[in-house]
């Protein structure tokens, strides 16, 4: 796997959007759901044993002999959990749909990472240990390259199964998913089912030449990488117009179904660059924003 | 076929199934997922089921384009033009019927010819008749003076076919020998040095026809021995009609074969032979036969017995003329006496003489020779049954060069037949007063033989005549195998094949390539 590094410099000025409230575990800079601790207050409630005594207001009780703490707003990191699908699949493409993924997840990894975000980079499928890598500063950024380095594509396996394990006992503000989704249907469907039990998530369909323009200049016989089943196809011009039409109402049918499930769906697809991604695509696609730092 | 080179284009068959086979091996290639070609592939199931039949199709049609065009180039005519010689029978046989009945062997041989020279305008063309046996238009590029020269001839008489057929050799054997086309139902063209194509003219109907009407005196009476011989391929008996100059004498009928008839004819010239009801060729339902009379004869008989049998037989015979000694005769006869001066004659009889007088080959003479056999087939001694003939005393006399024995005893030739003085001999070393021949119907046969022999003038009575008859061939039906006209006639033309084959070429092309 090949890491874009300058391109991380270029990127330093955005920051992972979050339209809700921030879970993470650490303090940050992202409103969260929680009173405690913070600068902005929120209201108060009778002291109970053990309360700070440094949050009781004795104004009011010089006032009023009541015993009050005050409660603010408490600011959370986000965390983000990026998941890279490295199956088979994702072997093929020019270039390579994982190495594709790989640099749109370290640089989302970044992004998140520059802003005290927890973010939590795993990959499924693929060939190397399925380990998870999270932190929260910059320190970790190192290792989750190294992560996505040492990935090479694998034989294929259950997406869904491998997705849940990763997302689902673990929670997160947003998970982001990159995957061509070249599954079966069942296995596709359970895959979006798990991603949208998470709390805003969003899909980075991730497609190749090998997929958007395939060569049909003569009949084939196709193999499937994953699962080895064959199939003749026909070649010609005629062919190439029924496999874009077929892919035009696949991807329709994606979008459509994605937004059912409230997934936020954006193409990423391998013909435009991981720097135009972070930069433009998914900043329009509000996966990302300007930082406010 | 003119270009048996185009064969080794079958070749080409090879690479083809090869390719065929190889093409059915699809190129494999792996993809991410057949996910998003699983819409192609079922659009492809339902055309799975005629995949196979269509690539069958496909080989089918290439194939056929290779064959196609393999046969064109075959047909294909040479380079330049051809020089073609049409052997065109014209006998009277080629008027027979078609088994169809709509059309003659000669119409049909003209309509081939005509396809035929439609299909090459630019060739050149001779045409050769059989009857008579002609080249009838040299080698000439303009078909249609060709045509209407074939068209003009009408099927007659016997046909000349060994004179044709030399007339064709001669041609064949140019620098640049012509092709044959021959346009007959009998004549075998091969062992010509010619390259040979024969037209198909199809067979004919039932047939009978006379084969044969022979006519001779049968004696000096008015009596006439008819041989009549009749062929054909229709059952049952076969009625004939005889008349003499127009006028019908009898009605034979002839269940096939022939048959000899004696009958008194009256005066006439020329005696018919029809056969009545309708068959295929009217041409050999008729022959004629001319009444050949003998002419008179002058005789000149020295003997020394005036009154003998020899004297009183030629004295009987009512076309001899006896004559005198010193004028040119027509027979004479030398019965036991040699005349000085020997009186001018083109037939010299002599009986019982010396052969040494008459400058032949000296034998002995021997008592009761016995006759072991005869000339029953020369004409002198034609019906003459010398069976039990007693002979007293003969000469027996060597066979000389260039003569002929007609009798024969143990001894040796009791009889020859030669060249004598510029004279034909007749040679008989027995007298009619030293054998018993004089009392037997024989020896009335042998005068008149003598007579017949002695006759002036080509004609001889005695041979059967016969006039316009058809040979049994030309009267039979049947016809010989050919293998009909070259491609380029009514057949296919080469450039229809090459049509065919590049049809074809454009249904495999669709076939396989227009395919969803």
């Amino acid at each position: 796997m090949q890491v874009d590094h300058d391109l991380f410099q270029q990127i330093s000025g955005l920051r992972l959007a979050a339209p809700g409230l921030a879970t993470g575990p650490r303090q940050g800079d992202r409103r969260s759901p929680f009173l405690g601790r913070g600068m902005e207050f929120a209201d108060y409630r009778e002291y109970r044993p053990g309360d700070d005594l440094r949050l009781v207001d004795w104004n009011v009780y010089g006032r009023l002999q009541a015993v009050l703490v005050r409660l603010f707003h408490e600011d959370r990191n986000l965390l983000v959990r990026l998941v890279v699908d490295a199956t088979g699949s994702m072997g093929f493409g020019s270039p390579r749909k994982l190495d594709h993924a790989g640099n749109l997840a370290a640089g989302l990894a970044l992004v998140g990472l520059m802003h005290r975000d927890t973010v939590s980079l795993g990959c499924f499928g693929g060939q190397g240990p399925e380990a998870v890598v999270t932190g929260h500063d910059l320190g970790a950024f190192a290792s989750m390259l190294e992560l996505l380095e040492r990935v090479e594509p694998g034989a294929g396996g259950e997406a869904r199964r491998a997705l849940r394990s990763q997302v689902a006992s673990r929670g997160g503000d947003r998970v982001v998913l990159l995957s061509d989704l070249l599954m079966d249907d069942e296995e596709r469907e359970g895959l979006l089912g798990v991603l949208a039990a998470c709390r805003r998530p969003v899909l980075l369909h991730v497609l190749g030449d090998t997929e958007l323009q395939p060569d049909l200049d003569r009949p084939r016989l196709v193999v499937d990488v994953e699962t080895g089943e064959e199939l003749a196809v026909p070649g010609g011009a005629s062919a190439r117009q029924a496999y874009a039409r077929f892919l035009e109402a696949w991807l329709h049918d994606l979008r459509v179904r994605c937004a059912a499930l409230r997934i936020h769906y954006v193409p990423a697809f391998t013909a435009t660059s991981p720097r135009d991604l972070l930069l433009t695509v998914l900043r329009k696609a509000r996966v990302t924003e300007g930082s406010r730092a | 076929m003119t270009h048996p080179e185009a064969l080794a284009l079958v070749v080409l068959a090879v690479p083809v199934v090869l390719a065929y086979l190889l093409r059915r091996r699809l190129q494999r290639r792996v993809v991410s997922s057949v996910l998003l070609y699983r819409a192609l592939s079922r659009e492809r199931v339902a055309s799975r089921r005629l995949e196979w039949p269509r690539h069958l199709l496909s080989l089918l049609a290439i194939l056929g384009a290779l064959a196609a065009v393999v046969v064109a180039l075959s047909r294909r005519p040479e380079a330049g033009s051809t020089t073609w010689a049409v052997l065109l029978d014209s006998s009277a046989s080629m008027g027979a019927l078609l088994e169809s009945g709509e059309q003659t062997r000669m119409e049909a041989a003209l309509d081939e010819l005509e396809g035929f020279l439609r299909s090459r305008p630019e060739d050149r063309v001779a045409l050769i008749s059989t009857s008579p046996a002609r080249l009838q238009v040299g080698a000439t590029g303009d078909p249609a003076q060709v045509l209407a020269v074939a068209r003009a001839l009408v099927p007659a008489g016997p046909g000349e076919n060994e004179l044709a057929l030399q007339v064709v050799s001669s041609l064949c054997e140019r620098a640049e020998p012509p092709t044959l086309l021959v346009l007959s139902h009998d004549i075998d063209p091969t062992g010509l040095g010619c390259p040979v194509h024969r037209g198909r003219l199809g067979p004919v109907g039932v047939n009978v026809g006379i084969t044969a009407l022979l006519v001779r005196e049968a004696d000096a009476l008015g009596l006439a021995e008819i041989y009549l011989a009749v062929e054909g391929d229709r059952p049952g008996p076969a009625r004939v009609e005889l008349s003499v100059d127009g006028e019908v004498v009898q009605t034979v009928t002839m269940a096939g074969g022939e048959r000899l008839l004696q009958l008194a004819l009256p005066e006439g010239e020329v005696v018919s032979a029809r056969l009545l009801g309708r068959d295929a060729l009217a041409a050999d339902d008729r022959a004629e036969a001319s009444i050949r009379r003998g002419q008179r004869v002058r005789v000149a008989l020295f003997t020394d017995r005036p009154d003998g049998f020899l004297a009183s037989a030629l004295g009987a015979h009512p076309r001899v003329d006896r004559a005198e000694s010193g004028t040119e005769v027509d027979l004479l006869v030398l019965d036991g006496v040699v005349p000085e001066p020997m009186p001018t004659a083109r037939r010299v009889v002599a009986l019982g003489i010396d052969p040494t007088a008459l400058g032949l080959s000296p034998g002995p003479r021997v008592r009761r020779p016995e006759v072991s056999r005869w000339e029953g087939e020369d004409p002198l001694l034609r019906y003459v049954d010398l069976e039990g003939l007693h002979i007293e005393r003969s000469w027996v006399v060597s066979e000389p060069s260039g003569g002929l024995a007609l009798v024969v005893s143990g001894a040796g030739p009791l009889s020859v037949r030669a060249p004598w003085r510029g004279r034909e001999l007749a040679y008989f070393g027995f007298g009619t007063h030293e054998s018993d021949l004089g009392l037997s119907i024989a020896f009335a046969h042998l005068v008149a033989n003598l007579v017949e022999w002695a006759a002036p003038g080509p004609v001889d009575p005695g041979a059967p005549s016969s006039d316009g008859l058809l040979s049994p061939d030309e009267t039979s039906p049947e016809e010989l195998p050919g293998a009909g006209l070259p491609a380029a006639g009514a057949q296919l033309g080469w450039w229809s094949l090459a049509l065919v084959a590049l049809v074809l070429l454009v249904a495999e092309w669709v076939l396989r390539w227009r395919e969803p």
